[in-house]
């Protein structure tokens, strides 16, 4: 017998509180797990329970690998950005900027310049993602994880700002923080990528 | 799965093989069909099933389709171009590897392979 909206909900609900969190992977579970349930005989709660029961740690070593793969996906599609000629661009475009910005600038204000534009890139791409997760709360995907993740960025760079100082030449340090704000943008371009491609699957 | 060490090498094959027979397949639908070929003797679980096909999708060898049905959306996997060069391939690695086996197993028998 074909499961009714309520009941798809209901097997939703059931696999977040099994701790499937990412949609993709929820998706797909709920339809399994639905294709399933019809066609066996009997109460729904019934045999939803049962099959929770049932699979309840094969599901979430499911999940854990799942997202593993969506992790490794997502970096290898990081690491194609950055071989891309598009990288290359921003990375020429930034340097660019950076110098001519240098020969107006001492060597502080442009070391603080530089950080600044480092963190302003940083947190364009990630706190879209915290305010995604916060907002839509169980509703996210790997995009969203993946921009959570650039946040880590932010914080080598930190520390090692402290070092930018003693850099022997202004290139080094034009050169350093070019390589991290491309880095950020490049990270930017992947997590809309994902976005898009989810939406695209999801909402047509 | 059943005899899952015998079988695990070659799920990436059987998934490809019947997407090279049917076109385009959900999740659900590969576990029926192979049970329905088997005869019940091979089951595949979900815990197998899925982190193969987001493998073979994440190696670029299967395209995803969304579509909603029956009050939930589902996910149609089908081969991409690459997936359909490298099915040829394993299916021929799979037969060399069957034949092997076969001769060492029984080396008197010649086995009628059809894939």
């Amino acid at each position: 017998m074909k499961l009714t909206e309520y009941q798809i909900t209901v097997i939703d609900a059931s696999l977040k509180k099994t701790g499937i969190i990412y949609t993709d992977i929820r998706v797909e579970m709920t339809d399994h797990i639905a294709s399933e349930l019809e066609d066996i005989e009997g109460d729904f709660n019934t045999n939803l329970e049962n099959y929770i029961a049932a699979h309840k740690k094969k599901l979430r070593r499911q999940n854990t690998k799942l997202v593993v793969l969506a992790w490794v996906k997502s970096w290898k599609a990081m690491g194609l950005n950055i071989l891309k000629v598009r990288f290359l661009v921003t990375f020429f475009a930034v340097y660019c900027v950076a110098a001519g910005v240098n020969m107006l600038m001492d060597r502080y204000s442009i070391i603080m310049t530089l950080f600044m534009v480092f963190c302003v890139a940083n947190s364009s791409v990630s706190l879209p993602s915290v305010v995604s997760i916060l907002k839509k709360k169980d509703q996210y995907s790997i995009g969203e994880g993946v921009g959570i993740l650039n946040l880590f960025v932010i914080f080598p760079g930190i520390i090692a700002l402290k070092f930018v100082w003693d850099f022997s030449s202004d290139v080094f340090v034009l050169l350093y923080f070019t390589i991290l704000i491309s880095i950020s943008l490049t990270l930017g371009y992947t997590v809309r990528m994902f976005k898009a491609q989810i939406k695209l699957k999801y909402h047509g | 799965m059943k005899n899952s060490q015998l079988y695990k090498g070659s799920l990436n094959t059987i998934i490809m093989k019947l997407l090279e027979e049917n076109g385009r397949m959900y999740g659900y639908e590969i576990t029926q069909k192979v049970k329905g070929i088997t005869a019940g003797e091979l089951n595949i679980t979900e815990g197998a099933l899925y982190p193969a096909l987001h493998k073979l999708e994440a190696d670029g060898f299967l395209d995803v389709e969304v579509e909603k049905v029956d009050n939930r959306l589902r996910k149609y996997y089908k081969l991409t171009e690459n997936g359909q060069k490298e099915t040829i391939n394993r299916l021929a690695e799979l037969e060399e590897f069957i034949r092997n086996m076969q001769n060492l197993v029984s080396p008197s028998h010649k086995p009628d392979l059809q894939f």
